[in-house]
């Protein structure tokens, strides 16, 4: 332990706009990665102290033009209840980075069926594994958020291996400058699997995750363009 | 001197937001509070002020939230259908006590009921949803009233970091008087350090608004921080009025629209020798439980008009504890047994006259 | 002449740690494995136990859910 004082340089650690505290999730949830690497996107663009982020549905109109605006929503309040609000803050062209946190179920209610369950996934509401005749199908949300006019950036990433963690990395930056730049309304969609819901050990969930989930949502970049289109306008005078 | 204009109450309520500095307006249009929406659309973006039209009205109390979220003076405005979608948004204001106006013009329930007048949101605007907590609700019961209550919401808003309702109706809404446009004087206001902007705004500190009390601070603190506001604002902010009470027989209670109805039946009434007062709510929470319960101990009786089937009566009972008689002339009383009827003097006086 | 090799020290913040193994499975050169002892909340932590191997890449670092790991390089 006598290396300590020596003179080092950190290579990789905590994000100093994330709080030094004990992350409340559970054992082996990837959101804690993604969570690190918003802050880290935050450091990197020198927007702490101008950044507002919400959890859960609800718009931020009341702040200045400068204040960088991002919204943390999972399986239910964005792809469940809250689609509708989402498609239409993207209508009204808002200019804010949404985090979709796709784990293809419902964690925090203990492992029920969301839109994003695989078809044949066992959850406590789909005890016999979802079926479409009775659950539907899993919705495919950056595909969607990639058809929508207000959408400058759509795409889908994972956070499983660390070649993964620099893309995902990329994408929220990417999001997070359009909004700086006045584009538009950027989405990205993280996968990520949750242990608790599949009742398996972090590493058996995450061979789940890469086994199953990486083949009904594919990765990728689903829109990036640096103009909104309008296709058609009346002139008035 | 001051301008004197003919407006509908809808709109006084939009005049009110702005003379009160009001900001951000978020709706979704429904009868019978459409002129106030496009009032707010016609003149809000006038004077740089931000007006959206939301996709449902649970979008727009999120809007609101948000907004009042970082400080801004932030309302909404809805009629009774729309207002029960809006209670979970209204639960989510109350448990980060965000100050905001949400103006209810109430029509006719339940289900979508009819687009006509009606006082049937009283329980739901006083009571409110999940969760237990408490607003102020405001009545008012002239159009120069509707525009001085929306500025004194936003005071009171302010001031105890409490959501606001406005409970009009129908009928108050669509009604044209003419309304002296001046700004009301308010004391000085508490900072809002606990706004959501950004910590640069804070010295970096990070402020935080939760939608579950206990995840800042401890639930606890929440309750006890609630209990003592809510016991202020009762100690403080109870407001109604009184129309010759004092040598009163029978007293009338009434809010709003149905009020003027009383008033107009207390005259009538007058007139034939019977001895009428009015009392009229202009808080309807807090209720003034204490002023009605010291009128009972020289009036025996009491007739509560509200054009429903009897909401606020429940609140009279409470206040007068048994010392008096109560009777309602409630929507059964109605000239016509439609959505367009109404409650009218006359039949409050023959009410008046049944009730002995 | 052989260049000249980093080394590295990897830090864990044991009572951040959840033991969810996705250093040890991440690291390419096998430089940490689980251990036996057990944190005040009853997890098991990884050790750092082949500085040799490490080169520095921060596989374990980024891919910790629980942004327990810290990685320097000594200069």
């Amino acid at each position: 332990m006598e290396e300590k004082d020596s003179p080092r340089r950190l290579i990789c650690g905590r994000p100093k706009s994330l709080m030094q505290a004990k992350s409340p999730l559970c054992s082996g949830c990837q959101h804690g990665i993604v969570g690190r690497i918003i802050s880290e996107v935050i450091d990197e663009l020198g927007i702490m102290g101008n950044v507002v982020g919400i959890g859960g549905v609800g718009l931020k109109r009341g702040l200045n033009e400068e204040a960088v605006v991002f919204t943390i929503q999972g399986d239910g309040d964005l792809a469940a209840i809250g689609i509708g609000d989402l498609i239409n803050a993207t209508v009204r062209g808002e200019k804010l980075t949404t985090v979709f946190f796709n784990n293809a179920g419902y964690g925090t209610t203990g492992g029920q069926l969301a839109p994003t369950t695989l078809i044949g996934q066992v959850t406590t509401t789909t005890p016999d594994g979802r079926r479409p005749e009775a659950g539907g199908f899993p919705i495919h949300v950056a595909e969607l958020m990639a058809g929508l006019p207000g959408v400058v950036y759509s795409a889908r990433c994972a956070v499983n291996t660390l070649a993964q963690f620099k893309r995902t990395k990329k994408a929220i930056k990417t999001a997070f400058q359009k909004q700086i730049d006045g584009i538009g309304y950027g989405f990205v969609e993280v996968l990520s699997a949750c242990p608790p819901l599949l009742n398996m050990r972090p590493t058996k969930a995450r061979e789940w995750f890469e086994k199953h989930m990486l083949a009904e949502y594919p990765l990728g970049e689903f829109k990036n363009v640096n103009e909104r289109e309008i296709k058609y306008q009346i002139e008035n005078n | 001197m001051v301008e004197k204009i003919l407006i509908s109450g809808n709109e006084a309520i939009g005049y009110g937001a702005i003379y009160a500095d009001c900001t951000h307006y978020f709706g979704y249009p429904i009868t019978p509070q459409n002129e106030l929406i496009e009032f707010m659309a016609r003149e809000f973006p006038k004077l740089g002020r931000t007006f959206v039209q939301a996709e449902s009205e649970f979008a727009s109390i999120s809007m609101v939230c948000g907004a009042a979220a970082t400080g801004v003076r932030a309302m909404t405005s809805t009629a009774s259908t729309a207002f029960s979608l809006m209670q979970e948004g209204i639960s989510g204001i109350a448990s980060m006590e965000l100050p905001c106006l949400i103006v209810n013009v109430q029509r006719g329930g339940p289900g979508a009921g009819s687009t006509q007048h009606s006082q049937m949101d009283y329980l739901i605007a006083t009571r409110g949803a999940h969760g237990g907590y408490k607003n102020i609700v405001l009545a008012p019961f002239s159009v120069q009233e509707a525009f001085e209550l929306t500025q004194l919401a936003f005071y009171l808003a302010d001031k105890y970091r409490i959501h606001v309702i406005l409970l009009s109706d129908g009928i108050m809404g669509q009604m044209y008087e003419s309304v002296e446009l001046k700004k009301l004087g308010f004391p000085p206001l508490p900072e809002k350090n606990w706004a959501v902007k950004g910590s640069a705004a804070h010295n970096y500190v990070r402020t935080f608004v939760h939608n579950s009390p206990g995840i800042i601070g401890s639930y606890y603190d929440y309750m006890k921080r609630s209990d003592e506001k809510y016991t202020k604002i009762k100690e403080n902010e109870v407001r109604y009025e009184t129309y010759e009470i004092e040598d009163a027989d029978i007293v009338l209670v009434s809010y709003g629209s149905t009020a003027r109805v009383s008033l107009r039946a207390m005259y009538l009434a007058r007139d034939e020798g019977i001895r009428v007062g009015l009392f009229r709510p202009i808080t309807l929470w807090p209720f003034p439980r204490e002023a009605i319960n010291k009128i009972a101990d020289n009036t025996k009786k009491f007739l509560v008009v509200e054009d429903c089937m009897g909401q606020m009566i429940e609140d009279v009972e409470l206040a007068v504890v048994g010392k008096a008689r109560i009777g309602l002339v409630g929507s059964m009383d109605r000239n016509l047994p439609t959505g367009s009827g109404m409650i009218l003097s006359r039949k409050v006086l023959e009410k008046i006259k049944d009730f002995n | 002449m052989e260049k000249k090799k980093k080394v590295i020290e990897v830090e864990i913040n044991k009572e951040f740690c959840k033991g969810c193994s996705f250093c040890v499975d991440s690291c390419p050169k096998e430089c940490l494995i689980m251990g036996e002892e057990i944190n005040s909340v009853g997890y098991n932590f990884p050790v750092f136990i082949n500085q040799e191997d490490c080169t520095g890449c921060g596989a374990c670092s980024f891919l910790c859910p629980d942004i327990a790991i810290e990685v320097y390089q000594v200069v």
